[in-house]
């Protein structure tokens, strides 16, 4: 599921990219009858009949049973549909019969989806063995690396991203992030930088370098930087969260619990938000505010641990002992190993 | 004249003018003093009234602060017939700094409002008032007006004390910013009264309090003539359910005069009191059973002709730190320890330099696990007057005191301070809001600082539309954690279930040092230990006509405040009784002796020396990890090796017998760490009396 709305859409993407380009002509008085299905099918497709397109490429591959373009597109149709196994039988034909650096790459790219890391990384690999500028499969053979948080690989895969395609923003993008999780912040800022220089409406790069800065304990530079991805996405709450949370790192509550507010108004569900606006009033001792904020985190995500032991927290300083002894274990049940410290010192 | 010569004339005109009318206007806004002057009043009988009132008044103010409370009853009637008078207003602003901080500074405030050249020392006063009000600032601000005000010469005498408040009023700003975390709740009727209750003094586990109180029902039930209030009587309050009950242990722990207490030892067996006597003397007390005996003067060492004021009793019931203004201290009242020597004498105090200054230091705290002390002090970094103030002993050296912070000091003087052995609550005196009346005792609880958990999150990912997501828990800071273990209950004779007054002896197994020896209370048979955590320590229990018995205690440096309860059961010494030698330790998988076994294999020498008849069978035991014929032969070598040390002490080989018994005598569940170390042990069993 992790994947699956992401990898769709960017599946849509190619799919277009795809049917755009391999239309083949069809003369008026040729009796080819399986191409010009294919070609019926593929307008379909763009039109967004995916089923009436499955129809006219099964017919195209009943005429032509070694036609691998009507392969590979009913392969995608059939990702639309959220028929993968039927997509992967279409593209091991396609493979089959004439081995593309785009059939490998979308079966990759089904296995991905299924969590099949290493087949996905298998066919990456044969994808580029084939086409060895086809950034898409450094870039996701990058993003496995990623998971399976070997940065080093990851690196090295969107090295070749961005030399395969130059402007591939979101290789930089992540690039940045392998580069944070070394905690090499500023090979990190500098691939942010080098994204946002590319697409300067990525707002994220610019969240992500602004929570590098935060890393670094540098609060205003990463203030600055969560602002920028505002205005690039006034939208995007999860920069306001962050500017937020950068600002209380810094001590100042009250600008925290603005940025936190404008989260929530922003998505009225951020159980984050709500937590840590919870957590700013409990700085400035505004208890009974920081109840409130954390009892609509807890009603949001009832297993949100974090909240449980702050709502622990504040209930203690209203004087409600019990009441913060029931939270603290139940965040301690949730895994809050801090929790169980406070339960097993504060309650009997 | 020229025209533009004519036109400047005109403008200065003007301005004078103009400047004239606002000086005029600002004049009037200002208050006007009113002299108590016959051109002033035309009601000449109130007059002469107020005037005779502000002359009884001042004969009273004049004699100082004792008698300013006498003096404002004069001064308040006289302001009511004319409350524009400057320096009557000063008067009362200063009747008013020993009742009520903030009225005081209210009629201060007027004073410099009617005529700031009212008194000498009006801003001086006006700083206090300030300071006493935590208006820092704005007592910063009169100080320094103050000091500006002084010829050099004055100046000069004055300095030190003048700069010391402003450096106090500098602390204040600074402890204000960033309280301390702590709840300060009354502790309610059932100990405070409309009478002034303080000093309150707590044992180790907090089931006593010993406070002083100046109620009605004092001893004797007389007043001080000097201020009218009933005398000071030293009162006991025991913990009843979420309340305390309180008794007066009456004569002669109580007099007819004043009693005040000073200090409780941690097992509160001990009291300490305070007699004016001698230039004020110590005095030290015992509970035997239920009654307090008669308090009796302490050593010559502590007790000198100057004046001797609280004390407090290490958790060793060895070491004890107590109060003198004695001739060769530091400066004003000081800190000392001195320490019982092996004969029970209380050896030569010293001088706690490190943390006595040129000012007082008073009322003392050793805290339960021996190495944090609580004091007052007026120097160190003091936010006014007393303050309190703590320092641990590491390393062989006391550290810079650490002032607890506001809101538990403030200006005022914060003096009585004792904090119980979990660290989590201390009990204070205050005549702060929210009391019953006059002084009461108030209940602080320290809050740990808990970090909070926020969470933020990241598209680290392009492609990916689902954020990853992070939790960030706030760094821990340095909480006040007590690193020592209680261990308390009662002892009781093993039949009867009778309790049993019993010496109670703790060792440090791995110097084999005597570290204290302790009483369990007659009456209750109840008994408290404190055990200080980084020590493997022995306890052995005795009693007269009854086997010792022993308990172990192997505490790490790191281990938490915990307490134990445990009932310890003595037996009778006859014949088929068995006792388990819990400090007997051996080599692993071995029957070697391990040295830290000495103090207990002396103890066992000793029963059989005091005991010339008895005979005995030592049997050693193990857990089920092994094979049994492997732990038989293991518990066999064992019990011999001990029966071989007796021989080698002289003991009679001819008195011993030595059983290996492996694992077939489980004490415990052999399923658990714990049982199984309980099943690991060495035992003797009486055969012959």
């Amino acid at each position: 599921m992790r994947y699956a709305i992401s990898i769709l859409i960017v599946m849509g993407f190619v799919l277009n990219m795809q049917a755009q380009v391999d239309t083949v002509r069809v003369p008026v008085d040729d009796p080819q009858k399986a191409e010009r299905l294919y070609n019926e099918g593929t307008v379909l497709f763009e039109s967004g009949a995916f089923k009436d397109a499955l129809k006219k490429f099964d017919e195209a591959i009943s005429m032509k049973s070694d036609f691998a373009k009507a392969y590979y597109n009913r392969g995608i149709v059939k990702m639309e549909l959220n028929n993968n196994d039927g997509a992967m039988l279409d593209f091991n034909k396609v493979i089959e019969l004439e081995p593309t650096a785009n059939a490998y790459f979308m079966r990759g790219q089904i296995k991905y989806k299924a969590n099949d890391l290493d087949g996905a990384k298998a066919d990456y690999t044969s994808a580029l063995g084939v086409d060895n500028m086809h950034a898409q499969s450094y870039y996701y053979r990058g993003s496995v690396f990623f998971d399976e948080k070997d940065y080093d690989a990851a690196i090295e895969d969107y090295k070749k991203a961005v030399v395969a395609k130059k402007d591939y923003a979101y290789a930089y993008n992540d690039m940045g992030s392998c580069y944070k999780m070394k905690e090499d912040y500023e090979e990190a800022l500098r691939c942010y930088g080098e994204a946002v220089k590319i697409n300067p409406k990525l707002a994220f790069a610019y969240n992500n370098a602004g929570t590098v800065y935060r890393k670094l304990g540098k609060y205003d530079e990463a203030i600055l930087e969560y602002s920028k991805a505002v205005s690039a996405d006034p939208e995007y709450y999860i920069a306001y969260n962050n500017r937020g949370l950068a600002k209380f790192e810094k001590g100042d509550y009250e600008g925290a619990i603005a940025d936190f507010s404008k989260a929530i108004e922003k998505k009225s569900d951020y159980a984050y938000a709500f937590n840590n606006r919870g957590s700013a009033k409990y700085k400035i001792d505004n208890y009974e505010g920081a109840l409130a904020d954390f009892d609509k985190a807890i009603t949001i995500n009832s297993s949100y641990g974090s909240a449980y032991l702050n709502r622990g927290n504040t209930k203690e300083m209203l004087r409600d002992l019990a009441g913060a002894c029931e939270d603290w274990k139940k965040a301690s049940e949730l895994g809050l190993k801090t929790a169980d410290t406070y339960a097993k010192q504060m309650c009997k | 004249m020229l025209k533009g010569e004519k036109i400047m004339k005109i403008f200065k005109y003007t301005a004078v003018i103009c400047l004239t009318f606002i000086l005029t206007s600002m004049m009037a806004l200002q208050a006007q003093n009113v002299e108590f002057d016959k051109k002033n009043f035309s009601d000449k009988k109130g007059l002469k009234q107020a005037l005779s009132n502000i002359k009884e008044g001042d004969g009273y103010f004049e004699r100082g602060k004792g008698m300013y409370v006498d003096a404002l009853n004069f001064y308040l009637k006289a302001n009511e017939f004319n409350p524009k008078n400057a320096l009557l207003n000063y008067k009362v602003g200063m009747c008013y700094s020993v009742l009520d901080k903030e009225k005081s500074l209210n009629y201060l405030k007027i004073a410099e409002d009617l005529n700031p050249h009212c008194a000498p020392d009006l801003y001086f006063q006006l700083g206090k008032a300030y300071h006493q009000n935590h208006q820092f600032e704005m007592a910063i601000e009169k100080y320094k007006a103050y000091k500006n005000k002084l010829t050099p010469k004055e100046y000069n005498s004055v300095a030190p004390s003048l700069n010391k408040k402003i450096s106090e009023c500098e602390v204040g700003i600074e402890l204000v910013k960033k309280p301390a975390k702590v709840f300060i709740d009354n502790l309610g009727t059932s100990i405070n009264t409309m009478y002034p209750e303080y000093c309150p003094i707590i044992n180790a586990d907090e089931s006593m309090m010993i406070f002083t109180s100046r109620r009605e029902s004092t001893t004797g039930g007389k007043r001080d003539p000097q201020d009218g209030k009933f005398y000071e009587d030293i009162l006991i309050a025991d913990r009843a359910g979420e309340g305390w009950k309180v008794t007066n242990p009456g004569k002669p722990l109580n007099s007819d005069l004043h009693d005040a207490t000073v200090g409780l030892s941690p097992d509160g067996q001990t009291l300490y009191v305070y007699k004016g006597e001698n230039g004020g003397d110590l005095y030290e007390c015992k509970l035997k059973g239920t009654e307090w005996g008669k308090p009796d003067r302490m050593s010559k060492s502590i007790n000198t002709k100057f004046h001797e004021s609280s004390a407090s009793l290490g958790p060793d019931g060895r070491t004890l730190y107590f109060v003198s203004d004695r001739e060769d201290g530091v400066g004003g009242r000081d800190i000392y320890i001195t320490y019982l020597d092996d004969k029970g004498k209380w050896g030569e105090p010293i001088n706690l330099k490190e943390l006595n200054t040129i000012y007082d230091e008073e009322a003392v705290f050793i805290h339960p696990d021996g190495r944090t002390l609580y004091f007052s002090s007026k120097g160190h970094k003091t936010m006014g007057g007393f303050d309190i103030f703590k320092s641990v002993y590491e390393n062989g050296k006391w550290s810079e005191p650490e002032n607890l912070g506001y809101p538990i000091n403030t200006a005022d003087d914060d003096v009585f301070f004792s904090i119980s052995a979990s660290g989590q609550h201390a009990y204070m005196s205050s005549a702060r809001a929210g009391g019953v009346g006059e002084q009461d005792i108030f209940l602080v609880t320290f809050l740990l600082e808990k970090p909070l958990s926020t969470n933020s999150e990241d598209n680290l990912i392009a492609w990916r539309t689902e954020p990853v997501s992070e939790t960030v828990i706030e760094n821990t800071v340095d909480v006040m954690t007590a690193s020592l273990t209680l261990l308390k209950g009662r002892v009781l004779d093993e039949s009867t279930k009778e309790p049993v007054e019993a010496q109670i002896i703790l060792t440090d197994n791995t110097t084999g040092e005597q570290l204290a020896t302790f009483t369990s209370n007659s009456a209750t048979g109840k008994y408290l230990v404190s055990l200080p955590s980084g020590k493997n320590y022995g306890i052995a229990v005795n009693a007269d006509g009854y086997l010792f018995h022993s308990e172990n205690f192997d505490i790490p440096n790191a281990a938490a405040y915990q307490e134990i309860e445990k009932d310890i059961y003595l037996k009778k010494v006859e014949v088929g009784k068995e006792i388990v030698l819990r400090n007997i330790f051996f080599d692993f998988n071995k029957a070697t002796l391990r040295p830290e076994s000495k103090s207990e294999l002396e103890r066992l020498a000793q029963l059989m020396k005091d005991n010339p008849t008895l005979e005995i069978e030592i049997s050693g035991h193990t857990d089920n990890i092994g094979s049994a014929a492997y732990n038989k032969t293991l518990s066999e070598q064992r019990a011999k090796s001990v029966v071989d040390y007796l021989i080698g002490v002289g003991i009679s080989s001819g008195r011993m017998t030595y059983v290996g018994y492996g694992f077939d005598k489980p004490i415990a569940s052999n399923a658990t760490d714990e049982g199984r170390q309980l099943n690991r042990r060495t035992e003797f069993k009486i055969t012959k009396k």
